[in-house]
């Protein structure tokens, strides 16, 4: 008897595990779907972005617009222009609010000048487990191209010279050049889950 | 070995067989709702995910 009891206490335990295992692989399936629905809507959130700034662009070639409202499937963002990264096929917008809101949808403007003028820009974005934004830029060496087209349509290649990792105190990159006729793009990311900045400079020649 | 002990140990394993059971159905409706939630779910509930 005290065996049988023994074997069934042994077995309610097992039971118990089986179904927690049941059950934490519901919750992990529903998380993993909901991850990619919400990938999912970013990237169609930004590309319905590209796509409204492509359309401003038509508008107004030429004509010295720096930033424009864009209204996207209920969401407002301000819009300044796109990046293109051929080398680890990037292609996002660059907005101009610099909240977790802006930087869940699509690149931030953190500092600078206007797009494509002298001095240093520093463009934010995340690196999400699957998302474009971001993750790769640590692919990027010396000479890679870096395409930022601004609301006038006027598109300047940088060319990458400097990257790597910096300490998230340390706000250096973000400084002005020397030389006032450089037009620098820097982009940054977070890594090591935030505790550091990956840091990748271009300059335009 | 009594008979009452024969008679615990056939239950036992008619209990044990339904909880197997239960646990190959719900891994199976996993399965295929996870499935039908990936491939047709997004349209449905795109509306009320928040970026």
């Amino acid at each position: 008897m005290k065996n049988i009891l023994k074997r069934i206490n042994k077995e309610k335990i097992f039971n118990v595990i089986i179904m927690l295992i049941v059950i934490a692989l519901y919750i992990s399936v529903a998380l993993l779907i909901y991850t990619n629905f919400r990938e999912r809507k970013r990237n169609e959130l930004a590309g319905g972005i590209i796509d409204k700034v492509d359309k401003i662009i038509s508008e107004n070639e030429d004509q010295g617009v720096t930033e424009a409202s864009v209204k996207y499937a209920g969401y407002n963002y301000t819009v300044l222009g796109k990046i293109r990264i051929k080398k680890i096929n990037m292609y996002q917008p660059i907005l101009k609010e610099n909240t977790a809101g802006a930087y869940n949808t699509a690149l931030v403007k953190m500092s600078g000048p206007d797009l494509n003028e002298n001095g240093n820009v520093a463009i934010g974005g995340h690196n999400f487990m699957r998302g474009n934004y971001f993750i790769k830029i640590n692919r990027l060496t010396n000479g890679d191209v870096v395409t930022v087209t601004d609301l006038s349509g006027r598109s300047v290649n940088y060319y990458v010279y400097e990257f790597g990792v910096t300490s998230k105190d340390d706000a250096s990159y973000l400084a002005q050049p020397e030389d006032k006729d450089a037009k620098i793009i820097t982009l940054v990311t977070c890594t090591k889950g935030g505790k550091e900045r990956y840091i990748v400079k271009a300059r335009a020649k | 070995m009594d008979d009452f002990d024969m008679i615990d140990v056939s239950e036992d394993v008619k209990k044990k067989d339904k909880f197997i059971i239960g646990i190959y159905i719900s891994l199976v409706v996993l399965v295929v709702l996870g499935l039908l939630v990936y491939f047709f779910g997004y349209d449905i509930v795109k509306s009320y995910i928040q970026v």
